[in-house]
Formats: C-alpha cells, sequence, structure tokens
C-alpha cells in the first residue's frame, strides 16, 4: 500500500473522531488557539486549516455557541458547548465508547492469531 | 504585518459577503494567537520567514475560504450513478436527433451534410451536457438544503428486472442505433409526406409501382417497430413475450424485404424533362436488390435467433 493511500484512511478514520474531540474539549470555553493547545497536549496534533473551518461549521450547526471577548489586549472568539452539543456529546461519546469496546475486541483476536 | 494583511485580503475575495467580516475578524485573531505563541516560545518578534511559514501552513487563500463555506459539489457521489445514467441517454437522443435531421437534410436537398452532423451533434451534446449538469446541480445542492427529490427510495427488490443472463440486458447504444434506422427508413419510405412539393417535383427517381405497394405495409411494420423500441429503451430487458415480439418484426421485414428484393425494378426514372436522368439505373437497381435480399437474409436470421433464445429462456 502507497504511503499517500495509507496517509488517506488516516485522514478518513480520524476525521469523525476529531469532532468528537472538539466537542469533548469545547465543555470548557476555549478559543481557536487554545483548543489546538489543548488538543495538542492530549495528544491529537490538529492543523490549525483542518481546526478553525469546523469549530465554525460546528458552531454554524448550533453545537456550539460563541462570543467575543476582550483579553491580554486583544479580542477572540470564546467557543463552548451549546445544550444541543452537550445532548449529541453524549450520545457520540457513547456510541464510540461501544465501537471502540468492539473494534479493540476484533484487533485482539487478530493481534492473538498472528 | 503587510503579509498577514494581503493574506487577509486575498481569502476575504474568495469569501461570500454575507460571512466575510466574521471569517476574516477571527481568522486574523487566530493568526495573532499563533505569533504571540511564536514570540513567547522564542523570547523575540517573529521573523518575516516565520510569518510566511505560517501562514502557508494555514493554507492557500481561496483553500482557506472554501474550507469555512459548507462544501458544495456538483454532483454528489450519491446521485453520480444517477447522472451517469441520464447522461447515458442524453447521449443517445442527442445520437437520434442528430441523424434524423441528417436524414430529413439528406432526402430534401440529396447532400450529405457531414460537417453539419458533426457539428450538430457537439452542439446538441454541449447543451445536453450543461442542461443535465445544471439540473443535477441544483439536485445536490438544493435551496434550502432539503433534497428535491430521493431517486432511490422507490424501489423493491421483486421489481429489479427478471435478468438471469448477462445477454438480456439490452444496449442503450443499440438500442438507440436501431430507433435511429427504423425511424430512417420510415422516412425514407414515405417522402411523399413531408417533403416538400416542390422538392419531389425535382427527383430524378422514384420508388417503382410494385414497391409502392408494400410501402403500406412496411410502413405499419416500422411503426410497431419503433413503438417497440421505445419500449425497450424503458424497460432495458429481453424477456420471452419480448423476444417473441422482436422474432415477429424481424420476420415481417424479411419476409417484405425479400419480396422487394426479387422485383426487377426498385427505382424509376420519374421521366421529368427539368432533370437530368440519373446513369445506369439498371445497375443500380441491381445493387439495391442484392443489399435489399442480404439485409432479408439477415433479418430472417436475427428472427432464429430471437427463437433459440426464447427457446434458452423457456429452459431456465
Amino acid at each position: 500500500m502507497s504511503e499517500e493511500h495509507l496517509e488517506k484512511l488516516r485522514q478518513e478514520l480520524r476525521r469523525g473522531i476529531l469532532v468528537l474531540a472538539v466537542l469533548g474539549s469545547l465543555r470548557q470555553s476555549h478559543y481557536g488557539y487554545s483548543l489546538r493547545k489543548q488538543l495538542q497536549e492530549a495528544g491529537i496534533d490538529i492543523d490549525e486549516g483542518t481546526l478553525y473551518p469546523l469549530v465554525r461549521r460546528l458552531a454554524d450547526q448550533g453545537l456550539l455557541n460563541s462570543e467575543w471577548q476582550q483579553g491580554e489586549g486583544r479580542e477572540r472568539r470564546y467557543y463552548q458547548l451549546s445544550p444541543e452539543g452537550v445532548v449529541l456529546l453524549e450520545s457520540l461519546g457513547a456510541e464510540w465508547q461501544q465501537l471502540n469496546k468492539h473494534v479493540g475486541k476484533i484487533l485482539e483476536v487478530e493481534s492473538g492469531n498472528h | 504585518m503587510e503579509t498577514i494583511d494581503r493574506y487577509m485580503h486575498a481569502v476575504a475575495q474568495a469569501l461570500p459577503e454575507r460571512r466575510r467580516d466574521e471569517i476574516i475578524r477571527e481568522l486574523h485573531a487566530n493568526i495573532l494567537d499563533s505569533l504571540e505563541s511564536i514570540r513567547e516560545q522564542q523570547e523575540r518578534e517573529p521573523t518575516s520567514g516565520e510569518v510566511v511559514a505560517l501562514l502557508v501552513a494555514l493554507g492557500h487563500p481561496q483553500q482557506v475560504a472554501a474550507s469555512f463555506q459548507p462544501p458544495q459539489q456538483l454532483v454528489t457521489a450519491d446521485l453520480f450513478p444517477l447522472y451517469k445514467q441520464s447522461l447515458h441517454y442524453g447521449a443517445i437522443l442527442v445520437f437520434i436527433l442528430g441523424l434524423i435531421q441528417f436524414a430529413i437534410g439528406f432526402l430534401s436537398s440529396g447532400h450529405m451534410d457531414f460537417i453539419g452532423l458533426l457539428h450538430g451533434l457537439v452542439m446538441k451534446g454541449l447543451i445536453t451536457f450543461a442542461v443535465i449538469t445544471g439540473l443535477f446541480y441544483l439536485f445536490s445542492n438544493p435551496p434550502g438544503g432539503k433534497p428535491l427529490f430521493s431517486p432511490y427510495q422507490c424501489w423493491s427488490p421483486e421489481k429489479l428486472p427478471p435478468v438471469s443472463r448477462p445477454w438480456q440486458r439490452i444496449s442503450s447504444c443499440e438500442q438507440g442505433v436501431d430507433f435511429a434506422s427504423d425511424l430512417f427508413f420510415l422516412l425514407l419510405l414515405n417522402y411523399s409526406f413531408w417533403m416538400p412539393l416542390e422538392q419531389v417535383s425535382r427527383l430524378a427517381v422514384v420508388f417503382a409501382d410494385p414497391v409502392r405497394e408494400w410501402i403500406p405495409l412496411l410502413s405499419c411494420v416500422m411503426i410497431v417497430s419503433l413503438l417497440f423500441g421505445l419500449w425497450n429503451m424503458v424497460y432495458r430487458y429481453w424477456t420471452i413475450p419480448k423476444l417473441i415480439i422482436e422474432a415477429s418484426i424481424n420476420l415481417g421485414v424479411a419476409v417484405l424485404m425479400l419480396n422487394i428484393s426479387r422485383l426487377e425494378q426498385i427505382l424509376v426514372h420519374t421521366h421529368n424533362p427539368s432533370v437530368e436522368p440519373v446513369e445506369m439505373l439498371g445497375a443500380a437497381n441491381h445493387i439495391i436488390g442484392i443489399g435489399v435480399f442480404w439485409v432479408g437474409m439477415w433479418l430472417l436470421f436475427m428472427a432464429g435467433w430471437n427463437l433459440y433464445r426464447v427457446w434458452q429462456l423457456s429452459r431456465t
């Protein structure tokens, strides 16, 4: 399998999980850069060109509330989960736990066979 | 900072006006945060090289602007199979219309305008492509986001074509050519109905009287064949009843063709003094007779082949 193909599959796998990670991080209020740093500290490296549009899309879907705040002499847009976002995060989180458990079992069996 | 301003302008240009200010304001704030982080880490002002690297990492202005907007597709992956099928049918329709136009032009003027045919096919093809693509763009990006229709909703496994052999599928291209040629011969046989009187009076040759006697019957079979062709374009698979109809049509046309091929004269002079007579009409009649005979034989063979397939299907 080529590097390019592998990278494409990796991105596909990460796409849905990133939404979950962003929603999870935004249980607390964050602005763009601080959100990115928090994700990086949690081990999820996401480039700015992907993160900022993703956050805007989630806000457009009504999953995040946002407001402009002044801080350190500059304005920043802070995001936080909206009530709809909280409900969705709970539901997606449960789904993720289930999937992770089942896929984990499959992978364990596979690695046990080899 | 001048580099950042240029970048922001370039992004703004690619954004829709109603969201431009809001997105630019936020993107600008995010870039300043990133620069501040460099400042904190390096304990100095970011260099112009670092600013450029930061903007390059963010992406091309058009790419960045596009990522902030809802994804748009000319045709969604879901609708693409239907789009391809529509283009296929569109191409067949263009081909048939082009051939009909060419045939009418040829029969009314006697000139074979191949360049006109090619030009017509290209122009009609482009218009068809644009119309179909435009429609599918609308279906893929419906106003208000609510799908205009769901093409894959109304189906059930019981309603799928009862096809068990690969040859049962009727090629739409083959069916289109059959339809166009049937229409061409129908128009040719009945030229007196649609050709301008002035044009008819200038003809050098016409069908001989014995041939004319067969024309009404042959036209009836051709019309049945055209209607049957339309049916086959909608339901593109062979069944036993359809094969029997096809065999009957082929047999009917074959018998008529073989009868016509036996005639001494198929075309005769009009003896119109204002038109130059056709030379070697006898030889032309001989060649046409041979051609009609072999077409009749081919259709006879096809009728037999259709019946063989009826037998094949009846065994399953």
